[in-house]
Parts: structure tokens; sequence; C-alpha cells
């Protein structure tokens, strides 16, 4: 079962004082997901990430990955080159260039030449970052050096990549070119796990969602299973016609459940509950009853929608 | 041609940088041109200053006229005089004769010397300062991530930290070693004094790396380390020069090995220049230096052996403790099992310097010292092995589930990591008392039923004070490493502070100080049932902090249900 998995924890514990940071946690992650992992500031996010990247020791519980059992020490030194860690916060060697600070990971990770050279360019590449290869570390912007921090994290070609909080702080063009790297990453086969408040990306990126809450993994899903349950789909309808014409054949469609007129139009939001097909049906059905539309758009309730209807508070 | 060779240097100098990627990191932030350039100017000054100092001591040019404005004397003349003022001669082609062999030893010591207190204070307060700088801002969390091994990273470090001061001390090497064959000292033995300061620097570095990965304080800690570091070297090193009774034949002669100037000794007397002349420790003095009844450091060959053994013992245990904390920063400084070796090892060499003397009064007085030094060492044992509160609350209510040592109490608290310390402190101190005590009981005449329970006495005072301290650790509140080691200095300070300013002595009142840090100095006037009961009052104290420390364990060791239902049938009732 565990050889499936990424990541699986058992019992993953870890308490602060009499305050359970991460309580009992259970997590399953399959290989070449992207998994998000969402919740208010204290839920244990950043906690349960520094565990899974042997950053901190946990209280109680197993770790495995992809059926290797995590310890902290030096015994497991293969185990560690499958993990790609980026924090919250990313301390860099101010006195380093770009290019010496990437060759000393690439060192520390056994990284042999020619092939470390290769690498190098690969990632400068990849994280546009170039032409800085020989500049100063502490000359670099915020965004840059953000993006150093992510080729210092796959220096090594990790197979698990985790990344707590990865564009917080970012204006949103350096986000859209972080959001472009993930997802040439993930397309490279990397299994990822990244933490962030912001929900759009999340929405964008990922394959699977967790949610935590007061150190509890409260949801655990893939999106489409996530959408599926708790996501509630949505018509807008728009006619020129008489509303009551429109409104009786919407009455005749099972798939229907509610709908309310939109103020100051001739127009209603529909709450529809089938797939695709029966979205196709009721279309055709309305225009075979001559009901002139002029909009037909469907839409589904965002993350963001979903996460609080869940009764958790996000913090953006 | 050139080219080939230029090729072949750079892949052997790729390699070698290869070869461990800390030290890469260090060469590339660290060994700047500009840098490198100061370093070696500094270096060039130091010598020229040394040089010059020295050579001011020749006899003066003659004037025009050839005439000198009185008879010149100095450190190298072979006339008459004392101390550190001899007439110049001169021979028959009217030449100066001087005492060049004598020059060049001082040239040699003054740059050894000043070598020695370069390397160990300024590399200390490098690599702590460093290593500091690099956990405080968490770039060290990320090296402990990579599949380095701890050793790989901490050696690279000790190589590349302080790199600029090898380069400076690089530069001292040809005028050293010339100064060295100038002063007629055999090349094995400069060899071997190299070997040594390269050991020391192993040593001392190893130690400063274990300091700074201690939890606790960050900006003073490189300054207090070289400060000490400082005041280490300086004392001895002036000792050296001023010997009478350096060799105490005590316990005290044991940190004379690990100051790397102490061979110079066996270099100079090679040079078979008379003593007045250098005034440095003699080997003949050094002679005196006892270990386990044999006088080792005789002879060049057994004494350099001995401080290179001491040094390679304490790196190689200080290694064993750095491996295992650089990647446990938050677990105790050291583990049980490591502290029973280490302890038997101490305890191994302390009485072997302890055993210096055949009289027995004074056998008595280093027993004393002896126990003093344990009570000590007890101390510091206290600190290393205790775990904090987050660690013990952790052990207490996770134990059945974690546990390496299958869930068997005595196990775990002898073995196992974060239980409570005062179990495994009570086998340090049984393990360091049965090594001692067939020593009293051969060496001591009347003494040695006193010294033993004063032995005995201390270890019990050091208990109560480690169980005390582990109480406190439990504490819920920021300050309680502060707070234990208040209470453990108060428990120790303040009862023979307060009996000294009473005007009570031992004589006088022996049971008031039997409950003091060194009780030998009073079992000899107390009698066998003060003792005992002294003894009792303490395992009592013992008995009631543990009692009491138990229940603060069980209760954290509750269940968050079983603590929730607890305070609901107390809101209950």
């Amino acid at each position: 079962m565990t050889q499936e998995l990424a990541i699986a924890t058992y019992g993953l514990t870890k308490r602060f004082e009499g305050h359970m940071a991460v309580n009992d946690i259970d997590l399953r992650i399959k290989q070449g997901e992207v998994y998000g992992l969402i919740g208010p500031n204290g839920a244990g996010k950043t906690t349960l990430i520094r565990m899974l990247a042997a950053a901190e020791e946990p209280t109680k519980g197993e770790i495995y990955l992809n059926g290797d059992r995590l310890l902290r020490d030096d015994s497991n030194p293969l185990l560690k080159k499958r993990i790609g860690y980026l924090p919250d916060d990313f301390p860099l060697y101010d006195d380093l260039t770009v290019w010496d600070y990437l060759d000393y990971f690439a060192r520390l990770y056994h990284l042999p030449q020619p092939a470390r050279h290769r690498r190098l360019l690969e990632v400068l590449e990849l994280v546009q970052l170039e032409s800085k290869r020989k500049s100063i570390i502490s000359t670099l912007s915020r965004g840059m050096k953000q993006r150093l921090s992510l080729a210092r994290t796959i220096i090594h070609e990790p197979i698990l990549l985790l990344l707590d909080e990865p564009v917080s702080g970012l204006d949103p063009l350096a986000r859209q070119q972080f959001r472009q790297i993930i997802k040439i990453l993930q397309e490279a086969g990397m299994t990822i796990l990244i933490s962030s408040h912001v929900l759009s990306d999340l929405a964008e990126l990922c394959t699977s969602v967790g949610i935590m809450e007061l150190g509890f993994l409260v949801e655990s899903a893939s999106l489409k299973e996530l959408y599926r349950r708790l996501s509630r789909q949505q018509i807008i309808l728009s006619t020129l016609g008489k509303m009551e014409v429109l409104q009786q054949k919407l009455s005749q469609n099972s798939c229907v459940e509610t709908w309310e007129t939109i103020p100051q139009s001739n127009s209603l939001k529909v709450n529809f509950t089938g797939g695709e097909t029966n979205r196709a049906e009721l279309l055709r059905s309305l225009i075979l009853a001559d009901i002139p539309l002029t909009e037909f758009h469907y839409s589904q309730e965002d993350l963001e929608t979903i996460f609080l209807k869940l009764g958790h508070q996000q913090t953006s | 041609m050139k080219n080939i060779q230029l090729h072949n240097s750079i892949s052997l100098w790729e390699r070698f940088l290869d070869w461990n990627p800390q030290l890469f990191r260090e060469i590339k932030g660290k060994l700047k041109t500009r840098n490198v350039v100061i370093a070696a100017a500094i270096s060039t000054l130091v010598q020229f200053v040394v040089v010059i100092s020295l050579l001011g001591e020749l006899p003066a040019p003659e004037t025009k006229n050839g005439y000198f404005q009185s008879i010149q004397s100095g450190r190298y003349g072979f006339g008459s005089g004392y101390g550190d003022r001899w007439t110049y001669t001169k021979d028959m082609f009217d030449n100066w004769v001087i005492n060049w062999q004598l020059l060049w030893l001082d040239l040699f010591i003054a740059l050894s010397i000043i070598s020695i207190f370069a390397l160990l204070i300024v590399g200390t307060y490098m690599l702590v300062a460093d290593t500091v700088k690099e956990e405080s801002r968490g770039t060290l969390n990320f090296i402990r991530l990579t599949p380095q091994s701890a050793g790989s990273i901490l050696l690279g470090k000790i190589l590349g930290v302080p790199i600029l001061l090898y380069v400076a001390m690089l530069l001292f090497l040809p005028l050293h070693f010339t100064a060295g064959l100038g002063a007629r000292i055999p090349l094995t033995l400069i060899l071997s004094f190299y070997g040594v300061i390269v050991a020391s620097c192993a040593f001392f570095y190893s130690l400063a790396l274990l300091w700074s990965l201690m939890n606790f304080g960050s900006s003073f800690k490189p300054w207090l380390a070289s400060g000490a570091m400082g005041l280490f070297l300086f004392s001895l090193t002036t000792a050296l020069f001023h010997h009478p009774r350096l060799i105490s034949n005590t316990l005290w002669d044991w940190l004379l090995l690990f100051n790397p100037s102490i061979v110079l000794s066996y270099l100079i007397d090679a040079t078979y220049l008379p003593q007045h002349q250098v005034d440095f420790l003699p080997v003949g003095n050094l002679g005196e230096l006892v270990f386990y009844g044999q006088a080792w450091w005789t002879k060049a060959s057994w004494g350099i052996g001995f401080v290179l053994f001491n040094l390679s013992l304490w790196i190689y245990w200080c290694w064993s403790v750095l491996k295992r904390r650089f990647h446990n920063p938050q677990h105790t400084l050291i583990g049980k099992s490591q502290s029973y070796w280490i302890t038997g090892w101490i305890v191994a060499i302390a009485l072997g310097f302890t055993l210096q003397n055949t009289s027995s009064y004074r056998l008595t007085d280093n027993f004393i010292l002896l126990q003093f030094c344990l009570g000590i060492f007890g101390l510091g044992l206290i600190a290393a092995l205790s775990p904090h509160r987050q660690a013990l609350h952790d052990w207490a209510r996770y134990r059945h589930q974690t546990s390496r040592e299958g869930n068997v109490l005595w196990k775990e608290l002898v073995f196992g990591e974060n239980s409570p310390s005062t179990v495994a402190v009570a086998i340090n101190l049984a393990i360091a008392i049965a090594y001692i005590t067939p020593s009293i009981l051969l060496h001591l005449d009347r003494d040695r039923h006193y010294t033993l329970l004063g032995f005995i006495l201390g270890a019990g005072s050091i208990i109560l004070c480690a169980i005390a301290a582990q109480l406190i650790l439990t504490m819920k509140t920021r300050k309680r490493s502060a707070l234990s080691i208040i209470t453990v200095a108060s428990m120790l300070i303040i009862p023979p502070l307060c009996l000294g300013i009473a005007d009570i002595y031992p004589q006088n009142l022996p049971q008031a100080w039997l409950f003091s840090f060194i009780p030998t100095i009073a079992t000899k006037y107390a009698t066998t049932s003060a003792v005992l009961l002294t003894m009792l009052g303490q395992w009592l104290g013992v008995a009631v902090i543990g009692f009491q420390m138990t229940r603060k364990l069980q209760q954290a060791g509750a269940s968050e249900t079983k603590m929730l239902l607890d305070r609901t049938n107390s809101l209950n009732d």
C-alpha cells in the first residue's frame, strides 16, 4: 500500500507545551499529485510540512516517503536526496553569487560533474535567472530570491517537493511566473505538496486538497471530488421573452433545484445538480420551447467559497 | 606543455573542492583576493616586527672613528654577565661573536606562541561566530536536510571558516621552520610540534563547534568562547615562562597537557642551550609530572605521545557528541550511554593525575581536589543530560508508544532519550566512585574512611541537585533554565557562605559542613552517626523531590480525555 504513495503518515503528532500543533494525522498523497494544504494561520500546516521535510522531529507517529521510513539523522542520505523543501522564510548566503550558491547545494547533494554544470544551467533557465548567475545574492530582489530558493530546492531533482507559502509577498507577475514553474515541475513528474493562502492559485495548480484546522486534517480529497461533493453548479440564464415562460419550463426539469431572479435584468440564477449531459438537455429543451435565450452561462462555486461554506475562516 | 600543467592543476583544485562541499562554500565565500592580501600583509608585518625586535638585541654598529660608547651587552652575547644581559665580545677578525642559535630559538619560540594564540583564540572566535550566525539565520537547517553527514559538514567548517587565518599561519611556516633548524632543533621534533598544534586546533575547534550548537544565547557566545580560550592560554603559557612550582602534582597538571606550548620544552631541551639562558619550563621539571606513578614526561617521545593521546581521545568524544547534536539540536547535549563512557575516561585520567604523591597527607588533599572536580563535573552532567519541559512531557505522554527500550522503565531511565536525568547522573557518579574507591583504600592510611565518606556524601548532594534541577526544568516558565541554575548554585554556595560568615568552621560544627559541596573537609571531624544521618537526610530529600516529580510527570503523561474527565469530575464535586 505504502509503495504507491509518495507520502504516507501514521498518527503524526506534534505537541508544543500543551498545545497540539499537529494532531494524529494520517496523510496519504499519491505519486505525481499536486496536493494543496489550506487552513487558517496556526492550523499546523507549517509544522506538518517541516516534519515531512525532516526539519522538525514528530512527537509521535511515522512518516513514509515512497515506502521508506523517514528519520531525522544521517542514516538515510538516499531518502534526503528525494526531498526538496522550500520554507516560508528563505535564508540565503549574502556573500555568494547565484551560481556559487547553487553549485554549493548541488555538491551537498552529491551531483557530479559534468551533470552538475548542466543541471545548474537548466535550473537557472527554469527560474529565469540566467542573467543573474554572477550577481551577489544580496543584490537580488525578493522575487528573484524566492526563485533562487526554488532553484536550490529542485537542484538535485527531488521527486517530492514541499513548498510552504511559496508565493507569499510576491507581486502578481512574480506569482504567475512561480505558478508556471510549478506546472513545469508537475509535468516533469514531481509530487508537490504546497501550502498557500491564495486559494485561486491552488485551484489552478492542485489535483488534491487537504484542509487543516486546529492541528487536524479535517478534509483530504481530490479537487474533482471536492467540487462534486461541495460545490454547487449554477447556470445564468437571460431571455428576451417573458420570464414566466422560462420559469415554467425550468420547473419541469428535474435537475433544477431552485432559482432566483437577478434584479434589474431579465436574468435568472439557477442552482443545477446534473452533469454535462443534463445541461445540454436543458439547453435543448429551452430552445425547442422557442424561448429567446441571450445567455446560458455555467459556473461552479470556487475553492474559497467551498472553504468558507465548510465553516472555516481563511485568512489571506 | 604549460597548458597541460595548468589544466592538471585546475582539475586537482576542482577535485579538492569536490571532496568537501562545505569547504567549497567557505573557500568561495572567504578566499577573495582582497581578504588574502590583508591576511598576508598582517602575517608579514607580524613576522617583521618579531624579527626586528629580536635583532634589536644585537650590538650596535661601530661609529666612524671606531669608538664604542660603552661596553655592549645583550641577550645574545658570549661574554660575562647574568640573566638576559651578556657582554658582546669580538673574535680575532674583529667580528662580533653572537649566539645565533639562541636568537633562532627565540624567534622559533616567539613565532610558535604567536601562532598558537592566533590559531586557538582567533580560530575559536571565527568558528563560533560563523556557526552561531548560520544557526540563528536558519541556513544551517538547509544543510542538515541534505544527505551530507554531520562529520563532513563540520570538518568543512573547521577547515574552511578560519581559512584566512590558515593562510596567514602558512606564511609563518618558512621563517618558523628555518628558525627551528637554525636553533638546531631536530626535524622530527619540529614536525611533532606541528602535529601537536594541529591536534590542539582539532580539539579546541571541535569544542568551539559544540559550544556554538548549544541552545542558549547567541550574541555573546563567540566573545565568551574566545575570551575563555585566551584566559586559559595566557595563564598557562605565562606559567610556562615562570616555571617554579608549575608542576603541582595534583589534578590541575592535566590542564597543562591541553596547551600545545608545553611541547616546546622538549624542543628547547634538544638544542642543548643552557637552561638559564632560555628561561622556559625545563624537561627536568616536566619529569616531575606523574601519571599512575609513572613519569612519562621525561622522554620527548612518550611525553609528546601522551599529549597527542590525550587530545585525540577528547577529539573523539567531542565528535561523537557533535555528530549526535548536529542532527538533533533539541535533544539533550549528550546521550545517557555516551555519558557513562565519558565519565569513565575522565575519572580514569583524573585519578591518574591524583595519584602523584606518596605522602598520605598530600594525597588526601589531592583526593579532596578530585572530589571538588567531580562535583563540578557532576553539575556539568546535570546540565548536559537533563531534558527540558517539552521533551519530558512528550516522554511522559507518549513513552508507551514511542519507546525504543521496549517500554521498560528502568531501561528508559538508564539509556533512553528525553527521560529524566537523575538516574543517569547517579549511575555516572557511581561509576566514578567505584573506580576511585580501591585507590582510596589502597593509598590512604588514616584518612581513607572519611575521604570515602566525603565522596559518597558529595555524590548524594549532586544527585539532590540533579533531581531539584530536573523538577524545575518541568516548570511552566520560560526562565526555567536560569531558575534551575540559580537553585543549584544556591544549594551549593549559600550554605558554606553562611557558615563562613557565621564563623562556623568544619572543626567546630562538622555536621553543618556535611551538607556542603565538599563534605570531605568535614567528615574528618564528624561522628559516623552524623554522617549516616546526613546521608539519610539527602536520600529523604531525593525521595520527596522524586515523589513530587513523579506526580508532575504522571499529570503531564495523562491523556487529554483523562484530563478532561478529571476536570469535569472536580467541577461536579
